[in-house]
């Protein structure tokens, strides 16, 4: 900061007491999840994360909890839910930025805005009353009686309430996110890149591949974004994923995933001694991780924009 | 590029500005009509018309003056609370707002003296009724009951089948796997033949529910040997899940869901939402080894044979009330039923408050019966006498 | 042609189709949600006509499915108050962390604000509970506000820096070149040419706001004997009379909550669809 010029100095420092307002409050909020968490780690240690059950008792003696189903499910369905959005980001990006004509393009930019300010509420409803009994009889029975094999087919769907169909709605909330991410990256690329394949008599398919080439950390880095955003929904996943403590790999298969466990187990914790700890403690873990990975992300971006403004 | 900034930003400030200013003149026009319905005033505006006319005997001594009585808890009791709150608005001019949070988050911000009363499904714990001993009243405001929806083609409208708590014990623990097995028909011999050789899959709640604690809790209560106390609870390790035919349901509307859509299924929801759903229900064996259908009399029935056991005041440990009243003797009585209750503090530091809450708990025992919502059914005679006594309990003090 | 310049073309289009196609595919879930909520809420609305913006929500026992007055003003005010709250310090703290990327600062703030946008907000919603309701003793308007505020302000956040980065190196490098300061060349430059990312963003994150219900759950109470009753007191919000009344057996609660969904899809679309209007005429 020694080699900015004065007057930005004195923009920096105005406004940097808001920033360290702002970031002292966010991790205040996280020490309060941890302050809060507190009291579960100590009781249940490391069978916090390795086992999976949810028992709650009138005596604090015979309380037992363990995040393991939870946790794994929040990984499992963000990350189904992240490789199914990005095939759609990347496709949106494409049509917009070089197939579509200008007008068209702009309609479609429109419409996928929309769908990522609609609240998560009605994505949550339509999953559960419209998609799930279609998903049901549609896919999961005939994918189920000719795949069932495969260990990840080989439950028998009975509710439609599954990790596949909270993937799915979770898929189609966040592709607006990772869209708008992948177009702010591709608009970021200098003209130059793009003037010199054309110039080679590239077809549009080719600008865009070698391209996308180019944007490929970005790409990456903005899956990890939608993975982190996807982390942490709680309306969609409740509603839609069956909310069952049991660790699984079958799609079909209802479990639980962090924030839903939450919002399923939230309404009674406080009679129980550890319930709202424990809580707390999952809270905590998912804040973790998604720290981690929007870290990882974001460097990726910076990195990455460093490098193509050459 | 388009346009210069100064005008563009010019134009996205007024686009805030008549946002804001749009969303605070439609707050000036509410509280307008607001203020002329809690004035009582009667206008002939056509378009509120409906808002306006229900108005309170205005001028009428209130001696809790213009107190809004704040109460959270259960979402069992929220249609019901609903429906009271706004006919003693309507009625005696008594502001009460009811929030569905659930009986914990309830619990926690009546004791943080965030909200005036709290509804719950089950009473205090021993430890926490002696540690509140004589602090806090808990009155049972409303009868509940669970029944048990079914879905099987096969069994012809007009007929339903009937089941015991030891059939409902073993098909939740996953032990009895199909419809025709024995032990279910040994309880429905007219209907061997009719029900099918197929896969029972048990409908639970997936999240914590004052339901399945009932639920639960009369299994373990009629068969203790097949149902252990280890799983009762809000939220249950179902054994029956482990074996993979146990789903779970969000919220008795989940449930319901569930079965409606899932053939051969049974699940557990409150009387209500069989009600509304129109789904078959299941006769319940009860402890005479009578079957009995879920009725306002059987569930009423029993209540009433179940009295004897009643605490007599608000101050008592009502935490023993729900074992007792499970599974109770009597020909006519349905097996599964409950209540759910209300807290409040034997004082508080206010007048209008004490006033007012003196108001809620006359009018909700007397004139209240009267207005149940289908699906809930009202507190016995005995019942509405204790809770009467709190009346004179509530005092104005300290906190 | 040769084979190969055949071959590409080919490509191109079997590629450029399949794109599309996947392009169609996720949009459709609008046109199903849109199907939905128009089929089951449009029937509540017209049989409650306008009176579904005026009057008290219904009770179990309700003949009429009334209206959602006191959710509507609910929603209303507390989404205004937490854009309020929160828009200022996501404009200034978005401005500072893209126009000095490099600083510690920016990076940890990047970083933490983004992850929170992850966070269940039901989280949000204790935080405030124990900090601010329990201490001013009541729920109310303004601790739902808070807290809203503090869950969209990661949002507002990201747009509004999506919208400074929008801003062409080119346009940055000829406003400085002219010799203006940073906060001039904000003022002056970088607004006008960010301004449709700004409003996008302001106006997503009041949707975002409008439509939460987590927040709201343990810091806004609930209201439907009276339409309004003060800033400090509780109130009420379409999301969450929604999930009330969505999670009941009673049908009039189910037609409320399908029409107070129709009718939080149309204020968005009519939000949104204004603010583009607006803007084209702008740029003319």
């Amino acid at each position: 900061m020694i080699f900015l010029p004065k007057s930005d100095k004195v923009v920096f420092y105005s406004i940097l007491p808001l920033v360290i307002g702002v970031l002292g409050f966010f991790i205040t909020v996280g020490f309060f999840m941890l302050h809060q968490a507190l009291p579960s780690f100590m009781r249940f240690g490391v069978d916090l994360l390795v086992s999976s059950v949810w028992s709650p008792a009138e005596d604090p003696g015979r309380e037992v909890y363990g995040l393991a189903a939870p946790f794994l499910g929040s990984l499992y369905v963000s990350a189904l839910a992240t490789l199914f959005a990005l095939p759609l980001s990347v496709a949106l990006t494409f049509s917009t930025t070089e197939i579509l004509p200008r007008h068209v393009a702009g309609l479609l930019r429109n419409v996928v805005e929309v769908m990522g300010g609609l609240p998560t509420v009605v994505y949550g409803l339509w999953g559960s009353l419209v998609l799930s009994p279609y998903l049901r009889d549609s896919v999961m029975k005939p994918l189920h009686n000719y795949l069932g094999f495969l260990p990840i087919f080989s439950c028998r769907p009975i509710t439609g309430y599954s990790v596949l169909t909270a993937s799915i709605v979770l898929a189609t909330a966040t592709t607006p996110y990772v869209t708008a991410l992948l177009i702010e990256g591709y608009g970021m690329i200098p003209a130059k890149y793009k003037e010199g394949i054309l110039s080679l008599g590239a077809t549009r398919y080719e600008v865009f591949k070698l391209l996308l080439g180019l944007l490929r950390p970005y790409v990456i880095a903005s899956s990890l974004l939608g993975f982190s955003r996807a982390l942490g929904e709680t309306t969609i996943v409740a509603l839609t994923i069956g909310n069952a403590v049991k660790p699984t790999l079958c799609i079909f298969d209802p479990t639980h995933t962090i924030p839903s466990l939450i919002a399923s187990q939230f309404e009674s914790a406080r009679l129980y001694t550890y319930a709202l700890p424990t809580l707390f403690a999952g809270g905590s873990l998912l804040l973790a991780v998604s720290l981690g990975v929007s870290y990882v992300g974001i460097k990726m971006i910076y990195t990455w924009r460093g490098r193509i403004h050459v | 590029m388009s346009g210069d900034g100064g005008k563009s930003s010019k134009a996205l400030t007024l686009v805030l500005l008549a946002l804001v200013a749009a969303s605070f003149s439609v707050a000036m026009y509410f509280q307008a009509l607001n203020l002329m319905r809690t004035a009582g005033t009667s206008t002939t505006t056509s378009t509120a018309s409906s808002v306006l006319t229900s108005t309170s005997p205005a001028a009428t001594t209130r001696p809790w003056g213009s107190v809004t009585l704040s109460g959270a808890g259960a979402s069992f009791l929220a249609p019901q609370m609903f429906e009271w709150s706004r006919a003693l608005t309507e009625t005696v001019g008594l502001r009460v707002e009811y929030q569905s949070v659930g009986s914990g988050a309830g619990r926690d911000m009546f004791f943080n003296k965030v909200v005036h009363f709290a509804g719950s499904d089950p009473p205090l714990s021993r430890e926490l009724h002696e540690q509140y001993a004589g602090g806090v009243m808990q009155l049972p405001v409303v009868v509940g009951s669970v029944v048990i929806v079914y879905n099987i083609p096969e069994v012809p409208e007009g007929r339903s089948i009937c089941l015991s708590s030891d059939v409902m014990a073993l098909i939740y623990r996953g032990d009895i796997r199909y419809w025709d097995d024995q032990r279910i028909l040994d309880v429905n011999p007219d209907l061997r033949g009719v029900l099918p050789h197929q896969e029972i899959v048990a409908v639970h709640r997936s999240d914590s529910s004052g339901t399945t604690s009932v639920f639960t809790a009369y299994l373990n209560k009629a068969s203790p040997e097949v149902w252990s106390k280890g799983l009762v609870g809000f939220t249950v390790d179902w054994p029956v899940d482990a074996v993979g035919r146990g789903v779970g349901g969000k919220g008795n509307e989940g449930v319901t869901q569930v079965v409606k859509t899932t053939p051969y299924s049974l699940g557990y929801v409150e009387l209500s939402y069989a009600i509304t759903q129109r789904l078959p229900t299941a006769a319940l064996r009860n402890a005479e080894g009578v079957c009995v259908k879920p009725t306002d009399q059987t569930v009423l029935n029993a209540v009433r044979n179940s009295t004897a056991f009643l605490p007599q005041s608000p101050l008592d440990d009502w935490s023993n009330v729900l074992p007792q009243m499970l599974n109770p003797p009597g020909r006519d009585s349905y097996p599964i039923v409950s209540f759910s209750y209300i807290f409040i503090y034997r004082t508080y530091p206010d007048r209008a408050v004490v006033e007012a809450l003196r108001e809620f708990i006359r009018w909700i025992n007397t004139e209240g019966q009267e207005r149940m919502v289908p699906g809930y059914l009202p507190i016995t005679e005995e019942v509405r006498r204790v809770n009467l006594k709190a009346i004179e309990l509530l005092e104005v003090g300290g906190t | 042609m040769s084979r190969n310049l055949l071959a590409r073309k080919l490509k191109n289009y079997l590629m450029t189709s399949l794109t599309l196609l996947t392009s169609a595919l996720a949009v459709i879930p609008l046109a199903s949600i849109l199907h939905a909520a128009i089929v089951e809420g449009g029937r509540t609305l017209l049989e409650a006509g306008v009176n579904f913006l005026m009057e008290l929500p219904p009770t179990p026992l309700s003949s009429s499915v009334g209206g959602v007055a006191p959710a509507l003003l609910g929603s209303v005010l507390a989404t205004s108050l937490a854009i309020i709250i929160s828009g200022p310090v996501a404009f200034l703290t978005a401005f500072l962390v893209t126009e000095f990327p490099n600083s510690i600062f920016s990076k940890a703030f990047e970083v933490v604000v983004r992850s929170f946008s992850g966070i269940p907000s039901l989280i949000v919603s204790m935080f405030v509970y124990s900090v601010v309701v329990v201490r001013m003793g009541t729920q109310s308007l303004l601790a739902g506000s808070l807290s809203l505020a503090i869950v969209v302000l990661p949002y507002t956040y990201v747009y509004f820096t999506s919208a400074m980065r929008s801003v062409p190196e080119t346009v940055r490098e000829a406003a400085m070149s002219l010799g203006m300061s940073r906060f001039q060349a904000l003022r002056h430059v970088y607004v006008g040419v960010s301004r449709k990312y700004i409003l996008t963003g302001v106006l997503m994150s009041c949707v975002r706001a409008f439509g939460d219900t987590a927040p709201l759950l343990f810091t806004m109470g609930f209201l439907m004997n009276s339409v309004f009753a003060g800033l400090l007191q509780p109130s009420n919000s379409l999301p969450v009379l929604i999930f009330a009344y969505a999670l009941s057996p009673y049908e009039v609660f189910h037609r409320v909550a399908w029409g107070a969904t129709l009718l939080l899809i149309v204020i968005y679309l009519t939000l949104f669809s204004l603010t583009r209007g607006l803007l084209r005429g702008v740029r003319l």
